[in-house]
């Protein structure tokens, strides 16, 4: 450390210059040192036993931060191996009679070893009482990697990998994601500005480009017989392709124009009826566009209609169609606020818009209800079903989870109406911003800058999302049992 | 042939030369004093003949080779001078009589020449320059509070070359233009503060009206009056002095450490129901030091701070001459270092250190150009160095008070520097050592000449002197920046135990900027002296004519205002008549012009009264009461002005007019797309569909035609005393002055008048009253001199009137308080319980809790705002300042005790280190500040006895808290305080051994300064300026001197 060579004073004075200050001392006030930092430990003793007395705290998750009490730990933390539940522990630093260590995953025994030594002479020291381990909802990495001047580039590769040049990375836009129907090991992802449309492969944790001739992609959603793929473009002009398909029969190769306008922000398909719901930034038009008709061969690229408007121009905005099909959400990104509309089964298309939370060209971070709400480019949005809901009787067994992008959380919303922060914005210290990348405890740790998009895998009950500025794809889901997708993903 | 002729001539001369030369002989004698005693060490010099000269050795005896018919002078320290002619006698022994220096001999400086302070009629204190020179700092300004009576000063800080105070003659009189005095050195307008203190020959503060009455529409704040040093006849004399200080700090504030500083912030949290900020094993983590890296405890005051610094003071001076010439020059040296730690690998390449460096010098020479013309000749000059880490010349405190001991290591594990904030919340190693540095040179020339004339020829008593003078200054600063990368790690690490790093600052090479500036002044001063004694009856008159021009000559930008020389001019006279020393009456006058205002607002008069009546010269007191030696009594009525506008503000009488763009609500500049300002006001000068849109234009500000100098009229009352042959003396002055026409901006006028811009009219005033004396004690035990003296100044002002809006409640006028006085609500503890908040009448400023300040409702509404904000105290400027000292001598021993006290003051103090945490995690928590019994809840302390309505502190809260945080007497402080200002030991060597190496004398002297502070207060130094603390803190220093006189 360069802090070594500060000068303690660069004052040298004569001898018979001392002598004097002396003799004056007595006013001066001296100069002593009335900061004991903290004892120099003692080396490891291999004479002496390892004890393990006690550890703090008691009872945690993976990525803990354990301090374990003891003897004899010495003062070389490459020295100490810990094993909690048999599984090995980061050892951070060890000063002689505490350490301190990560819990590691998947210790769920919680029985605490401390190994000190180097081979020939190891000794272990056992805690009398083992870790209470508890498995609990995470976020963690499990694409992409960021060095730290963010020079690497936009990449395909595998998910992780020690040569980091195989890893894939990039992920600095703002994303959108989209499981395939047919297949939940496919995750689809597009990138606001950048042309690629890209697949997320769970079966062999491979990330993969599929086509880079797209043009501002702002979604992905699939027709009901998930034969074909359509995909949003937020393009200037008039007669500029708004949505488009891709079959799934080539491959995802070819493209067929559906719709022709400018500055189209996302375009959803009605579950149940078969229209797609698309917009234009342009007015804030909500564009009806009915895909029977469409692959009935009736309709032209500009056979849409606008069923209303929602508020004023320069609006951008995302549909999310309920699975039930009965209402949408509408994520208002750049005036911070979500609007319901519910489906009008008999007319087959979409009321009128009205608030659900947030407050119009409020940003702001409030949990709440309703306007009370402070929102800040609330982004994509995914509705997951609450098995309480279910056994409850509910009317509506769906939450939804959404990016709140600005605020760099993960945040629920209620069919009731309520507004809760799910995961990110934890870590509350050193520096008052709330992004930041954290893995870790949802709301006490784990940390996000500029979550946008967002997916849930029903299968595994986990969420998948696309971390804009941390230029990774973040998972929440409870921790992993299985060895295999550990060892798939390290 | 040529050659030949010039040989001859000069032979010739050869001859005339020998023939006048005059014969040499060898004087012998000894010299004794009226106790027939030898006196060791008598200077003897040839008159006239300067460099020739001898002293007596140890039995008093001399020997000197000198012309027949030359004189020889006899002098020594504390005896009269004496000279005898040399003729045929050569054995010359000599009696040396004991000088007598009476009080009723004091010489004193004013304006207008010198004066016996017997026949004084105003009010002038004559500081003992000696009394000045223990100051360790390299600003005389230091030296002012408590060693000279009529003046308030506060140091502001103590950074070298910073470390100058502010002083105010009787303290301050105006709340709009300048309070400072006005500052004369050999007659012109200098800089106090970069004089060598040992070239001071007399420093005399002038305070009333009769006194500076001549200085008209500049003098209201009173003036000081400073002369060099000049040669005087005689052999030469050489000064020599060498000091050598070591600094350290009078109070440095002292922070916790970090795990009692995590506990505070996380009991911040859950005080007020919100979540920790560090967990149980984290607090663990960091009091085991486990993880230095993310849990770090860093003591940045010891990394960042010197225990103390030298100081290093060197003066030579020569002086001597003869009777046709006299000169006295001087050169000084000071290197003043600074407490800044460094980093040793930068240390050959640069210092980031504040150190200052001054080097002055100063030649003043007298030339005899007839016999009743004198040419006096000065120029001086000075050259400091001012240097100071990058960003730390502003910032270093700013940051050491703000980043607290667990924010970040010095530097991360893996080499990286960190930091959380980017700027002035950085890392503050890094603002200290890796920013670069900043050096700031000011040099300065000063120049006077002068002609004195004798007129005796035409008439007797009348005298003449013309002086021109000018001076220039230029200063430059050079900045070196740079900035290493700086990264910062999150809280957490990942799964294989690794920091993460996130990118915070890019790095950046150095890089310079410079800026610069100067300016110039020139000075004209011709004055006419005329004393004539007839009979008991003396008379005196004085004519004197000033013009001054001063004008900044660098970086004066693109306001032709600027350029233009700011000049003064002025006729002042003076007219005295006393009576047997008895009866004096005074009469002065200024008639002095500033050309900064409209013509006819340009000149004014500003007349003086005063009288003097010595009662002591009485003859019934000459008979019967003896032992009084003086006792006068001064009177003295008059007007003075200040022209310094509030701001420096040039030609008010002029209005600006500029044209009308486009602002939004908060007046900025709106751009259209093309990055152009957008005319606004005007007309469209164009049918539909076409833009020939042209803009308008208005005054930006109007003008105040009739705006002019603030009026102080003076009044003084004073008694001078002097009792059993001057062991008590005496000086004291009670004062009453009124300022009017107050300059100020007229913020208050209804908008039915309809002016866009406020005029400036002169409508304030202020009384200001007080009362400064001095008082000495002398008396000899033996042979032991001891003296004892004090001294004390007091003045309170009263605002009569000011511009302000109506209150509803009188107590929040201006008007009716002192300037600058405290406000805030008056605190009345804490809130004790819930119920005790709803028995209390409604707070507005936002949520509180039990634990939280309880406030007086002032106006009885129910409801605590705004309005219940009263006058709580006093001014931060200290209203009352005064020393108290003693002396003793025994034969070459001198000890001086010095104590120093200030009084009247009050201040409200805040910041991140006042109120703990308001700015989340930048502010430390500063030991002592909340005192010994904070409020704690019941359910974190576990004891109910911590929930004390009469707490030290108020419950912790994070982030702002606008109920707790704001002015009222809870933050209040009291600013007096009493030091220990100077302790001085000397030692004189006895005269035959500083003989025997060839000196007249040599002293060895010990000094301490500010060695012990007694105040309430004791967060801070009780006397730097900042209601934060974020500031050098003042010097506690030990020299250790020696003077030569050779």
């Amino acid at each position: 450390m360069r802090t070594k060579h500060i000068r303690k004073s660069d004052s040298q004075l004569p001898c018979w210059m001392l002598s004097a200050f002396i003799a004056l001392s007595f006013a001066m006030g001296g100069c002593k040192d009335d900061n004991p930092s903290v004892a120099e430990a003692l080396p490891f003793d291999p004479s002496k036993p390892v004890v393990v007395s006690d550890f703090n705290p008691k009872s945690g998750g993976a990525g803990q931060r354990l301090v374990i009490y003891g003897q004899n730990f010495g003062n070389d933390p490459e020295s100490v191996s810990v094993f909690i539940g048999g599984k090995q522990a980061k050892v951070i630093n060890a000063q002689g009679e505490s350490l301190y260590c990560l819990v590691p995953r998947q210790a769920f025994q919680g029985d605490i070893e401390v190994h000190v030594g180097n081979k020939d002479q190891q000794l272990m020291g056992k805690a009398e009482r083992p870790f209470d381990y508890q498995r609990k909802m995470v976020v963690s990495t499990i694409i992409g990697y960021r060095n730290d001047r963010g020079d690497e580039p936009w990449k395909d590769g595998k998910f992780k990998d020690k040569d980091q040049n195989k890893m894939a990375s990039g992920f600095w836009e703002p994303s959108f994601m989209k499981f395939d129907p047919i297949n939940p090991k496919h995750l689809w992802m597009t990138f606001d500005g950048n042309n690629g449309l890209y697949l997320i492969n769970f079966e062999d944790s491979t990330v993969t480009k599929k086509r880079s001739d797209f043009d501002r992609p702002r979604s992905i959603d699939f027709t009901l017989d998930n034969q074909y793929m359509i995909i949003a473009e937020d393009r200037g002009g008039e007669n500029d392709r708004a949505t488009y398909r891709l079959s799934r029969d080539r491959n995802w190769q070819d493209r067929e124009i559906l719709t022709r306008y400018r500055q189209c922000n996302g375009a959803s398909v009605h579950p149940v009826n078969v229209e797609l719901y698309f917009n234009s930034y342009e007015k804030g038009q909500f564009f009806r566009f009915d895909l029977d008709k469409y692959f009935n061969g009736e309709l032209g690229d500009k056979d849409f209609e606008t069923l209303f408007v929602v508020h004023d121009p320069q609006w951008e905005y995302k549909v999310f169609i309920h699975p039930t099909g009965n209402y949408a959400y509408i994520n208002v990104i750049n005036q911070h606020y979500i609007l319901r509309v519910d489906y009008n089964w008999e007319k087959k298309q979409f009321n009128q818009p009205y608030l659900v939370c947030g407050q119009l060209r409020s940003a702001g971070y409030e949990d709440g209800v309703g306007s009370a709400v402070r929102l800040r480019n609330p982004y994509q949005g995914v509705f997951v079903k609450n098995p309480d809901y279910v056994a409850a009787g509910k009317p509506d067994e769906y939450d939804y989870y959404f990016t709140d992008q600005h605020n760099h959380a993960i945040r629920m919303l209620t069919p009731e109406g309520s507004v809760t922060t799910f995961a990110g914005r934890g870590s509350s210290s050193i520096n008052n911003d709330p992004w930041g990348y954290v893995d870790g405890d949802l709301r006490q740790e784990a940390r996000f800058e500029r979550p946008s998009g967002i997916a849930y895998n029903e299968e595994e009950a986990a969420f998948y999302i696309g971390d804009q500025m941390n230029r990774r794809i973040r998972k929440i889901a409870l921790e992993e049992m299985d060895e295999n997708e550990l060892a798939n993903n390290q | 042939m040529m050659n030949r002729f010039l040989l001859t001539c000069m032979l010739l001369l050869r001859i005339t030369f020998s023939a006048l030369a005059q014969e040499i002989v060898e004087v012998t004698g000894v010299v004794v004093d009226a106790n027939k005693a030898p006196l060791i060490g008598v200077n003897i010099a040839v008159t006239d003949a300067p460099g020739l000269g001898t002293v007596t050795d140890n039995k008093g005896n001399y020997k000197i080779n000198v012309e027949r018919y030359k004189k020889l002078t006899f002098s020594y320290v504390g005896f009269q001078k004496q000279e005898v002619l040399v003729k045929d006698n050569l054995v010359i022994d000599v009696t040396l009589q004991e000088s007598e220096t009476s009080v009723l001999d004091e010489v004193v400086v004013t304006g207008t020449g010198t004066q016996k302070r017997l026949t004084l009629t105003g009010a002038v204190t004559t500081v003992n320059v000696d009394d000045l020179k223990s100051n360790p700092t390299s600003s005389l300004s230091n030296a002012l509070a408590g060693n000279v009576p009529g003046v308030l000063a506060m140091m502001q800080s103590g950074q070298p070359g910073r470390n100058i105070s502010e002083f105010w003659i009787r303290g301050i009189s105006t709340f709009g233009g300048g309070t400072g005095a006005l500052v004369l050195v050999d007659n012109i307008e200098r800089d106090l503060n970069e004089i060598n203190i040992e070239d001071i020959e007399s420093f005399s503060v002038l305070k009333d009206a009769a006194v500076t009455a001549i200085y008209g529409s500049r003098g209201a704040n009173g003036v000081i009056l400073i002369t060099t040093k000049r040669g005087k006849e005689g052999k030469i004399n050489i000064n020599f002095k060498d000091e050598t200080i070591y600094n350290t700090r009078t109070i440095t504030p002292e922070f916790e450490d970090g795990v009692t500083y995590a506990n505070l912030l996380n009991e911040s949290r859950i005080t007020r129901n919100r979540e920790p900020i560090y967990q149980p094993e984290e607090l663990e983590i960091l009091r085991l030091g486990l993880d230095p890296d993310l849990y770090p405890n860093v003591d940045w005051q010891d990394l960042l701070l010197k225990d103390g610094a030298m100081t290093y003071r060197a003066n030579l001076n020569l002086s001597g001459g003869g009777a046709t010439a006299r000169y006295f020059a001087s050169g000084s040296y000071v290197d003043e270092g600074g407490m800044y730690k460094t980093d040793e690998t930068l240390r050959n390449d640069y210092n980031t250190n504040a150190n200052y460096r001054r080097w002055n010098y100063r030649l003043n020479t007298d030339i005899n150009i007839t016999k009743t013309t004198v040419a006096k000749v000065g120029v001086a000059g000075s050259l400091s160095k001012r240097n100071s880490p990058g960003l730390g010349d502003t910032d270093f405190w700013g940051v050491l008070f703000g980043y607290s001991p667990i924010r970040t290591p010095v530097v991360y594990s893996n080499g990286y520097v960190p930091a959380v904030g980017t700027g002035n919340q950085t890392n503050p190693w890094v603002v200290a050592t890796q920013t670069g540095f900043n050096e700031n040179w000011t040099n300065n020339i000063q120049t006077n000449i002068s002609v004195e004339q004798n007129f005796d020829f035409i008439t007797k008593g009348l005298r003449g002197r013309g002086i021109f003078g000018f001076d220039t200054n230029n200063s430059s600063n050079i900045q070196r920046r740079k900035w290493p990368e700086q990264w910062r790690a999150e809280r957490a690490r990942d799964e294989n135990g690794e920091l993460v790093f996130s990118h915070v600052a890019a790095p950046s090479e150095m890089h310079q900027a410079s800026s610069s500036g100067g300016d110039r002044r020139e000075f004209l001063d011709m004055m006419f002296n005329y004393d004539r004694s007839v009979g008991d009856h003396n008379l005196g008159g004085v004519a004197r004519f000033t013009r001054d021009a001063f004008v900044r000559t660098v970086a004066i930008g693109d306001d032709i205002k600027n350029g233009i020389s700011r000049r003064n001019q002025a006729l002042a006279g003076r007219a005295t008549y006393s009576w047997k020393y008895r009866y004096f009456a005074d009469f002065n006058f200024g008639y002095t012009g500033s050309e900064n205002f409209a013509r006819g607002q340009q000149y004014g008069f500003f007349p003086a009264f005063s009288f003097a009546w010595n009662v002591s010269e009485e003859q019934f007191i000459k008979d019967r009461v003896q032992w009084i030696n003086m006792f006068k009594i001064r009177y003295s009525w008059g007007r003075v002005g200040n022209d310094q506008l509030g701001g420096g503000e040039r030609f008010p009488y002029l209005y600006t007019i500029e044209e009308i763009w486009r602002r939004d609500g908060d007046g900025n500049l709106v751009l259209d797309d093309g990055g152009n300002r957008i005319p606004e006001g005007g007309y469209q000068w164009a049918d539909y569909g076409y833009n020939r849109y042209f803009g308008g234009m208005r005054y930006a500000q109007v003008a105040s035609p009739y705006v002019t100098w603030e009026i102080a009229t003076k009044q003084n009352l004073g008694f001078d005393i002097a009792l059993f042959r001057d062991q008590i003396i005496a000086n004291l002055d009670f004062f009453n002055e009124e300022r009017t026409g107050i300059y100020m901006e007229r913020q208050f006028l209804p908008a039915i008048v309809g002016l866009e811009s406020t005029p400036r009219a002169n409508v304030g005033a202020v009384r200001s009253r007080g009362f400064d004396g001095r008082f000495e004690y002398k008396q000899q035990l033996g042979a032991v001199n001891l003296t004892a003296r004090s001294n004390i100044t007091y003045s309170k002002n009263v605002i009569l009137e000011k511009d302000e809006e109506n209150n509803v409640y009188a107590y929040q006028n201006e008007e009716g308080f002192r300037v600058d006085q405290a406000k805030g609500l008056v605190a009345l503890g804490l809130f004790k319980d819930y119920d005790d908040i709803r028995n209390s009448p409604t707070q507005t400023f936002g949520p509180y809790q039990p634990g939280d300040i309880k406030y007086k409702d002032i106006n009885g509404d129910g409801v605590i705002n705004d309005g219940d904000r009263v006058p709580i105290g006093a001014t931060r400027r200290p209203n009352l300042i005064y020393g108290i000292g003693a002396s003793a001598s025994w034969k070459g021993l001198d000890i001086n005790i010095h104590f120093q006290g200030a009084g009247k003051s009050t201040f409200s103090i805040y910041g991140k280190t006042v109120y703990a945490f308001s700015e989340g995690e930048w502010g430390q928590v500063m030991k002592g500040m909340m005192g010994e019994n904070r409020w704690i809840a019941a359910d974190i302390s576990g004891d109910p006895a911590t929930e004390n309505p009469n707490a030290s502190y108020p419950r912790l809260s994070f982030g702002e808290n606008p109920n707790n945080f704001r002015e009222s007497t809870y933050w209040l402080r009291n600013g007096q305080y009493l030091r220990l200002k100077t302790v001085d030991i000397g030692y004189t060597l006895p005269k035959y051994l500083a003989n025997r190496i060839k000196t007249n004398n040599i002293r060895v002297f010990l000094v301490g300064s500010n060695l012990l502070t007694w105040s309430k207060f004791k967060l801070w130094d009780p006397e730097l300026a900042s209601p934060r603390g974020e500031d050098y803190p003042l010097p506690k220093s030990v020299t250790l001197g020696i003077s030569v006189n050779l």
